[in-house]
């Protein structure tokens, strides 16, 4: 499926990969422990998932992708996390999971009727690392920057909701709004990650590491340092394993975080 | 009564989840540098009014004043200790984090770090004889350890009115008596304190005046016969009270205390 790049422009490929798949450790390293902490693996996952029905969509008409993508995602993340909110007052999650196979059937149709993009559904589903050209990369970084800094201009913020939304209300803290800021954020990481790791798979990258970093940690620093360890280390050797064994990224990644959530 | 030495004013509040009325036309108010103990039956609306006076829920009526001010004027003036000692276990937190919570700053938690963080989070936890707990991960510790630390998290910025609810109910009885000796001393620098207890005891040793709530306020005042009798309808079991200051005694516990 994947040669081995050799020559130059190969080596090029690989770099974009590597550069792209970094950009994607960071993000997921300060987006993913607080997906993690606020249970909204489920959402976040469905919010990949249902970016396939705007993607597709935005192919079909022929809207420039990278104008309509970015707004595109924050509403539906939006809107994800408003059913999620709903969710927990007791109604079911059913809608969650709803707006997420709509979703992707919608991006599976369109894809079907956009010519000549078939083959390249499966590259949205699971990502294509190695064929991501130097604005891809550039557009999955800026994303990454945008989520990342975010993240941590609003870091005591986000924790205090996610420790305790009561007590965070209580001293003053938008917990409401700091809640829909982070679903924005989720967004914009989901996106950059779109191109390098698919719908499907990227959900492993944002969610396995923190998972292990909890269990790994006493303290909140702890938890986003292992997290950080183990994105740098698993695209790395996912990248290796990618190569050596002519596997798509995505999919030698999910191996190395499953290796990894067994063995921590 | 000058306003200036209001601290906490409510004034016909009525709270309601969905259709039941949890609670209806409650007004008292609080001087500053005034103990008051809230007291009450199980399900009373004690938690509930506090959560209403900190805007945690919504308020279907009525007015609440932290020192002539709305709440959110001054948030940066208040401690709070909730009943809930658990927090959301998927949060990896030292017992010195969590205190460093107090800290959160407004608006939406945007502050720059400053060194002296730390040292208060110390400070705060040596008041309450914690300070060994500094590194120890929050969810391993005690229950009665938990509720020290909520105490400290609470105290860590030097709030002005504190309010706890039900903070001893999970501690042994000379940590119990530490707290409030602790409140006592706080009180003393001008601390106004709301403190929500199920012991009557211990709390009618240390409080100025107590407040009996069953859905709305049955009782106001230093305590005494007519509190005895307040208590006695509001809990509707017997209760020996004896007046000034003495340990007060609820004679036959409830089933579901
Ligand atoms: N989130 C909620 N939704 C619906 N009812 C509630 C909720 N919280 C408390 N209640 C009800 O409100 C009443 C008062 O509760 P609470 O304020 O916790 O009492 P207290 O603290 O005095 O024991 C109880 O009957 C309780 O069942
Ligand atoms: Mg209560």
């Amino acid at each position: 499926m994947i040669e081995i790049p050799l020559d130059w422009s190969g080596l090029g490929l690989v770099k974009n990969a590597f550069l792209s798949l970094l950009g994607g450790a960071l993000v997921s390293a300060l987006v993913g422990p607080f997906m993690f902490m606020r249970r909204l693996g489920f959402v976040s996952a469905g919010i990949s998932h249902a970016l396939l029905g705007v993607i597709g969509v935005a192919l079909l008409f022929g809207l420039p992708l990278s104008a309509v993508l970015v707004p595109a995602t924050v509403v539906l993340g939006l809107f994800m996390g408003m059913l999620e909110r709903r969710s927990r007052s007791g109604a079911p999650e059913v809608a969650v999971a709803l707006t997420w196979t709509v979703g992707m059937a919608i991006g599976i149709t369109a894809l079907r009727q956009v010519k000549g993009y078939v083959p390249d559904a499966m590259s949205y589903l699971f990502g294509n690392a190695f064929l991501l050209s130097g604005s891809d990369v550039l557009f999955a970084w800026g994303l990454s920057l945008s989520a990342s800094l975010a993240v941590l201009l609003f870091f005591r913020g986000l924790l205090a909701c996610a420790v305790d939304e009561e007590f965070a209300v209580s001293q003053g803290l938008p917990a409401r709004g700091l809640y829909y800021l982070l679903l924005v954020i989720i967004s914009l990481a989901v996106l950059s990650l779109v191109k390098s790791l698919g719908v499907i798979l990227m959900i492993a990258m944002l969610l396995v590491p923190p998972a292990i970093g909890e269990r790994k940690s006493r303290g909140i620093l702890g938890m986003f340092l292992w997290t950080l360890g183990i994105n740098l280390f698993t695209v790395c050797v996912g990248l290796w394993l990618a190569l050596r064994m002519d596997l798509p990224v995505s999919v030698a990644i999910t191996f190395v975080l499953a290796g990894l959530y067994i063995l921590l | 009564m000058s306003e200036r030495k209001i601290a906490l004013e409510v004034e016909d509040l009525w709270v309601s989840y969905g259709e039941s009325v949890v609670l209806e036309a409650v007004s008292f108010r609080v001087e500053r540098g005034r103990f008051i103990g809230i007291i009450g039956p199980n399900g009373a609306g004690k938690t509930t009014l506090f959560k209403a006076i900190l805007g945690i829920i919504p308020v279907k009526r009525g007015k609440v004043r932290v020192f002539g001010e709305d709440v959110d004027r001054v948030r940066d003036r208040i401690g709070y200790v909730p009943q809930m000692v658990e927090t959301n276990p998927m949060v990896p937190l030292t017992c010195g984090e969590m205190v460093a919570m107090g800290l959160v700053a407004r608006p939406w938690g945007v502050r720059v770090l400053s060194g002296s963080t730390e040292d208060k989070v110390r400070r705060a936890m040596a008041l309450l004889g914690i300070e060994d707990l500094f590194t120890v991960p929050y969810k391993t510790a005690s229950v009665g350890q938990k509720q020290r630390v909520l105490i400290a998290r609470a105290l860590v910025k030097d709030p002005q009115i504190l309010f706890l609810d039900e903070p001893t109910a999970s501690v042994d009885e000379p940590t119990e008596t530490n707290v409030f000796y602790l409140l006592n001393q706080l009180k003393g620098q001008g601390m106004t304190i709301v403190m929500i207890s199920h012991d009557i005891g211990v709390l009618s040793q240390f409080v100025d005046e107590i407040a009996c709530l069953n859905r709305t306020l049955v009782y106001h005042g230093k305590g005494g016969e007519e509190l005895s009798s307040a208590i006695t309808s509001a809990y509707s079991c017997p209760v020996d009270l004896i007046a000034h200051g003495m340990p007060h005694r609820v004679l036959k516990r409830h089933e579901d205390d």
